[in-house]
């Protein structure tokens, strides 16, 4: 297997969607549903507090209480980045790396420059969005739809419109895929 | 500083960490924190994150739905601002396209030694700081906008004020019999590596009447004379590129649908081994075989 092969995932689908199913079952049944991106903000809300008080104060957004208290959302968000930490190592895949086996075939082996540049316009877009709409793929996505919201629905369209029509500009040409 | 670290260990949840590390762990083993497999779902190449995130949503409502009738479930919908939610699941989308994370995966695959996902996630907390930043003058307005605002209800509670019943109670089921037809046809097949043996483009086998085979006529050196002549017609025996259909499904399986994997059809395969006679064009190919 080359380097330009995308690499089979350790659970099959239906292991992983059984068990990230669970995931947010137990979410939903302990204390809320997943959600990820909301606490970018609350980070940032947390730390404007300790250094501009007063901006935080007169904001509409930061000076609610849920913008700046790590909670249980913060300490998901936390508890993920040590469970794919651990996952990784686990199972022999953690890695360094710096760019993807799609990036690679269709922007250039060494373009790592590009990579950083697009994921951090890519990152930006993401959380803006994300904010836009409430919540990311975990908490408006996936969690909406576990609770059916109402809003879900144009979400999901938007998001795989955007997703596929990107996807489609930037990467034309497909890897060999291990199955 | 100690201080600041002090209040921070304070605010430790437990619930919210096991949740955590277990989501996390989930979608690194689950291939969603790989943004290649992210992009091959984009692309419609590498449908193993699709399925993976349709049954991780229906398991979700399920359960979800369960513990809502015995009680137990927490959470309330997001607020339906229709416009922020469509010009932010665009934005998203197109975010997500282009690098292939998303905010948890993003997490997740920077744990796990990726120095792009990091880079993403640092885009991701300037996305942040731009939204708080445009927060009280633009975004703020925009969600207002009473006319597209129908509040933190569900779709269920949306069709209730509606008055329309046959919704609420069609749509789960609904929701489900999408979620299993999705499953379905995306089923994986089983494919070999391609490129290697796959010859010069055949015909698709499926759609094809058998074509005649063409009679082999092998004229041995020394068959000057007349005996020789009945053995000069040889049946034909398939020439290995073209009997080799089982690796033409590869090409043309079906036609260009990007949405399905190549597909391996077995049987089919099986039943048309050329070893006709006189293939004739008005019997299907399928029959010519058992005779």
């Amino acid at each position: 297997m080359d380097d330009l092969t995308v690499r089979k995932a350790v659970f099959p689908w239906w292991l992983a969607g059984l068990v990230l199913g669970l995931v947010q079952v137990l979410a939903v049944a302990l204390e809320g549903p997943l959600g990820v991106s909301t606490q970018f903000v609350v980070v940032e809300g947390v730390a404007a507090k300790q250094v501009m008080p007063e901006y935080a104060e007169s904001h509409p957004l930061l000076s609610q209480e849920k913008y700046h208290t790590l909670g249980y959302g913060f300490w998901l968000d936390i508890g993920l980045i040590a469970g794919a930490f651990v996952a990784a190592v686990v199972t022999l895949r953690w890695r360094p790396r710096a760019t993807t086996v799609w990036w690679k075939l269709n922007r250039g082996r060494s373009d790592y420059l590009g990579r950083f540049v697009f994921g951090f316009v890519g990152g930006f877009l993401i959380l803006l969005g994300a904010r836009l709409a409430h919540s990311c793929t975990s908490g408006q996505f996936a969690s909406g739809w576990a609770l059916l919201s109402l809003s879900v629905v144009p979400f999901t369209i938007m998001m795989f419109l955007g997703g596929l029509l990107t996807a489609w500009l930037v990467y034309p040409r497909t890897p060999e895929i291990q199955r | 500083m100690e201080s600041t670290l002090d209040t921070w260990l304070n605010t430790f949840n437990l619930t919210g960490f096991i949740v955590g590390v277990l989501f996390g762990a989930a979608l690194f083993l689950g291939g969603l924190a790989d943004p290649d497999k992210i992009v091959g779902t984009l692309r419609l190449k590498d449908l193993h994150a699709l399925r993976t995130i349709v049954l991780f949503v229906l398991v979700g409502m399920l359960g979800t739905w369960i513990l809502q009738l015995a009680g137990y479930a927490h959470g309330t919908p997001k607020a339906a601002t229709m416009v922020t939610v469509v010009l932010g699941g665009g934005l998203l989308g197109v975010g997500f396209g282009m690098t292939g994370y998303c905010p948890g995966t993003g997490l997740a695959c920077a744990a796990a030694g990726r120095f792009d996902a990091l880079i993403t996630v640092l885009g991701m907390f300037a996305g942040a700081a731009a939204f708080i930043w445009a927060y009280p003058d633009i975004i703020q307005p925009l969600e207002k906008l009473a006319a597209y605002d129908f509040g933190k209800i569900t779709i269920l509670e949306y069709f209730e004020v509606q008055g329309d019943n046959r919704v609420k109670y069609g749509l789960v089921p609904t929701v489900f019999v999408v979620g299993v037809v999705l499953l379905l046809l995306t089923r994986p097949r089983k494919q070999r590596p391609a490129a290697a043996y796959v010859p010069a483009p055949v015909e698709s086998a499926l759609e094809r009447p058998a074509e005649p085979q063409p009679r082999r006529v092998e004229i041995e050196p020394t068959s000057v004379s007349a005996q020789a002549a009945p053995e000069t017609v040889s049946t034909p025996e398939p020439a290995p590129e073209e009997s080799d259909l089982e690796s033409s499904w590869l090409d043309e399986g079906e036609p260009e649908d990007e949405g399905r994997e190549e597909e391996d059809e077995g049987p089919l395969r099986l039943e048309l081994e050329p070893e006709e006679e006189e293939p004739d064009s008005e019997t299907p190919p399928d029959r010519d075989e058992k005779d």
